[in-house]
C-alpha cells in the first residue's frame, strides 16, 4: 500500500499529501478571513442602541461558533456526511452549481475544515475589534466619515495584529485537522489525503520512518506557529487566550 | 424657536440620575457646559453629537438633528468633536490624520485652510510623526486641527484639558483662545474647571446631576448663588493690548490697551509693539476714589461702575466697571463696598495688582 523507499524519506505519496494539506489550509484561511470579519464586526458591535432580541441572536451564534471547540470531530464529520449526502439540500445544491457530491471531495473538505476552524478565526477578530474600542470609530463618525469608509480607514487597518493571528491560527488548525476529514474525506490521494491521514496510514502500515518524517515536519511547522504567534506581541492577550 | 443657535430639549437616561435638558444655546462664542464630574455634560455633549441615543429633540441653525421625524447620524451632522484624550487615529501620522479630515470637508473649495491650521495650532513639526510619539498637549493641538480641518458649522470639545498637567494646560489654552478670537465658530466647550469656564466662556450652562441649574452670559452666572462651584473666584477679563515701552531697569513692561492709562506687567522678553493680552482676575483690581500716588507707575485705571450685584460668598460682591473701551470685573469685599459708598454711574479708579500675560 505504501510505496517503498529507500533512498528518500519523503515519498511522492507524502509529498502530494503535504502540498494538499497546504493547499486545504490555504484555501480554508482565505475563504475563512473573507467570512469571519463581517461577523466578527457583526459580533463585536456593542452599539448601545441595540435591542434584547439582537443581543439573544449574538449569543446564539456565538454559541454555535465555539461548537467545533468542544464536539468530537466525530460528531462534526457524522452530521457534515449526512448533510452531504447526495439526497440533502446541500447535496443538491452542490449538484446544482456543479460542484459534484461533497462527500469525499476536495470540496468538502473545505467546507468541513471551514465549520472547523471557524471559532480560530472569528475569536480572535472579534477580540481585536473588542480592544480597538469605539473611541475610534466614533472620532471618523465626527469628521463626517461614513460607516463602510470608518470600517475601511480605521477598523480593518487598527485590526491587523488580529487578523493575523486569526490567519495563523486558521491556516494551523486546518493543518492540524484529522478526525473530520477522515469521516468526510476518506482516503483518496491527491484529493483528499492530506498529511494527518497519510501519518496514520504510515504507522497502519508500521512505516515508521515515514511517519517519523512526516510527523516531524508537521512537529515543526506548529511549534514554529506557535512560537511565532506568542513572540510576536508581548502580551498579546488574544493569541494567548486561545491557545 | 430661536432662527439660529442650537436648541436641544433631550432626556437620557443615566444612572442614577435622568438627564433632562432644555437648552438654547448661541450660534457664536463659546458656550460652556460647566459641572462636577458626573453632572452629565459628556452625555449631553456626545447626545449632541448623536453619539449617545437620548429621546427629544436636537435643532440647530434651522435644521433638525433630532426630532420631528428626522434623525441625522452623526457623520450627516455639520460638527466635529475634540475628545477628552486625543483621540488621533494611532496608525496614521499626524498629516495623514489631517487628510482624513478634509476627505469629508464640508466645504472642500476652501484649500488654503490646512496650512493656516497647522500655523495657528503650531504643529508643522508634528506632520510626519506618528500619535504615540507626542507629548499630550502636541496629541490634543493636532486633534483640534483635525476637527477643524472639517470646516464644521459647529466645534464640540469634550474636557480638552482635562487628561493633561497644568503646564500643558497653559500650552494649550492660548491656542483655544485663539481660535475663540479668530473663528467665526460657535463652540461648545465641556468643563469642570471654573477657570477655563470663566476664562474661554462667552455662555455658560451650568448642570449638576443632569439639571440644568444655572445658564446665561459669564457675568450674569458668576453672581448666581444657584451656580455650582466657584467660578466667581475665577472669573476675570481678558484685555488685549500692545506693549508701549519697556522699562529695562526693572524689567516690566507698559502695555497700552483700550484705556488711556498703561498697565504694567513683568517683561518677558516682550518688545514695543507686540500684541499681547492679559488675563485679569476680579480678585486681583482694587478700588478707591483717588488714584495711588506713590507709585509712579501706577496700574490705576479711570473707571466708571456699571453694574453691581451681590457675590454667591456673602462677604463680596462683584463690581463691572468701563473703562474707555475696557470692561472689569472687579470682586471687592461688601464691607469696601460699603466704605466707598459704590454706586452704579459713579466714576471710580480701578488697581490692577497683577495682569497675567497669556
Amino acid at each position: 500500500m505504501i510505496p517503498c523507499m529507500t533512498d528518500s524519506l519523503l515519498a511522492p505519496a507524502d509529498i502530494e499529501a503535504l502540498w494538499l494539506t497546504l493547499k486545504l489550509a490555504s484555501v480554508v484561511t482565505v475563504l475563512l478571513l473573507i467570512i469571519s470579519t463581517p461577523l466578527a464586526l457583526w459580533l463585536s458591535d456593542d452599539d448601545t442602541s441595540q435591542t434584547r432580541n439582537r443581543s439573544k441572536v449574538k449569543g446564539i451564534v456565538q454559541a454555535v461558533i465555539a461548537l467545533p471547540l468542544v464536539l468530537p470531530p466525530t460528531v462534526l464529520g457524522f452530521y457534515l456526511l449526512i448533510a452531504f449526502s447526495p439526497n440533502s439540500l446541500l447535496g443538491q445544491f452542490s449538484h446544482a452549481i456543479g460542484l459534484g457530491s461533497l462527500a469525499f471531495s476536495f470540496s468538502g473538505l473545505v467546507i468541513a475544515s471551514m465549520i472547523y476552524s471557524l471559532p480560530f478565526v472569528v475569536q480572535p477578530l472579534v477580540n481585536a475589534f473588542n480592544a480597538i474600542g469605539p473611541r475610534h470609530a466614533e472620532a471618523a463618525a465626527t469628521l463626517g466619515a461614513g460607516r463602510w469608509d470608518t470600517c475601511r480607514y480605521i477598523t480593518l487597518p487598527l485590526a491587523r495584529p488580529g487578523f493575523i493571528t486569526a490567519g495563523v491560527l486558521g491556516f494551523a488548525h486546518t493543518v492540524g485537522e484529522f478526525g473530520v476529514v477522515l469521516m468526510i474525506g476518506g482516503n483518496i490521494a491527491g484529493e483528499t489525503r492530506v498529511a494527518s491521514v497519510q501519518i496514520y496510514d504510515h504507522v497502519e502500515a508500521l512505516a515508521y520512518p515515514q511517519a517519523h518524517t512526516l510527523s516531524a515536519i508537521l512537529l515543526l511547522f506548529s511549534f514554529a506557529v506557535l512560537l511565532w504567534v506568542y513572540a510576536r506581541q508581548p502580551g498579546n492577550k488574544e493569541a494567548k487566550a486561545w491557545l | 424657536m430661536a432662527v439660529s443657535g442650537l436648541t436641544t430639549r433631550l432626556r437620557v437616561r443615566l444612572e442614577p440620575f435622568e438627564l433632562s435638558t432644555d437648552i438654547t444655546l448661541p450660534a457664536k462664542g463659546v458656550s460652556v457646559i460647566f459641572g462636577p464630574s458626573g453632572s452629565g455634560k459628556t452625555t449631553l455633549l456626545r447626545a449632541i453629537a448623536g453619539l449617545q441615543p437620548c429621546d427629544g429633540d436636537i435643532w440647530f441653525n434651522g435644521d433638525y438633528w433630532q426630532g420631528n421625524g428626522r434623525y441625522r447620524k452623526t457623520a450627516e451632522r455639520p460638527l466635529a468633536y475634540v475628545f477628552q484624550e486625543a483621540s488621533l487615529f494611532p496608525h496614521m501620522t499626524v498629516s495623514e490624520n489631517l487628510d482624513f479630515a478634509e476627505r469629508y470637508t464640508l466645504r472642500p473649495g476652501n484649500a488654503s485652510k490646512r496650512d493656516d491650521l497647522v500655523t495657528l495650532l503650531d504643529i508643522t513639526d508634528l506632520m510626519p510623526r506618528r500619535p504615540e510619539q507626542l507629548s499630550g498637549g502636541e496629541r490634543q493641538r493636532a486633534a483640534i486641527a483635525r476637527a477643524l480641518l472639517r470646516q464644521p458649522d459647529i466645534l464640540l470639545m469634550d474636557e480638552p484639558l482635562a487628561s493633561l498637567d497644568d503646564a500643558r494646560k497653559h500650552e494649550i489654552l492660548p491656542y483655544l483662545e485663539r481660535l475663540k478670537n479668530e473663528f467665526e465658530l460657535p463652540i461648545i466647550y465641556v468643563t469642570h474647571s471654573a477657570y477655563e469656564a470663566a476664562r474661554l466662556g462667552d455662555y455658560i450652562v451650568a448642570l449638576d446631576k443632569g439639571e440644568v441649574v444655572s445658564q446665561g452670559e459669564l457675568y450674569d452666572v458668576i453672581s448666581d448663588p444657584k451656580f455650582p462651584g466657584d467660578i466667581s473666584r475665577e472669573a476675570g477679563t481678558v484685555v488685549t493690548g500692545t506693549v508701549h515701552c519697556i522699562d529695562a531697569k526693572w524689567h516690566l513692561a507698559q502695555i497700552r490697551t483700550g484705556s488711556s492709562a498703561l498697565i504694567t506687567v513683568p517683561a518677558n522678553n516682550l518688545n514695543p509693539g507686540d500684541a499681547v493680552r492679559l488675563w485679569i482676575r476680579a480678585s486681583d483690581i482694587s478700588l478707591s476714589h483717588e488714584p495711588l500716588k506713590e507709585n509712579s507707575i501706577s496700574n490705576s485705571l479711570p473707571c466708571q461702575i456699571e453694574d453691581i450685584r451681590h457675590d454667591p460668598n456673602p462677604a463680596l460682591m462683584i463690581v463691572k466697571l468701563r473703562a474707555e473701551k475696557i470692561e472689569l470685573i472687579t470682586r471687592i469685599t461688601r464691607q469696601s463696598a460699603s466704605q466707598l459708598g459704590l454706586e452704579p454711574q459713579m466714576h471710580i479708579y480701578a488697581h490692577i495688582k497683577t495682569a497675567a500675560l497669556i
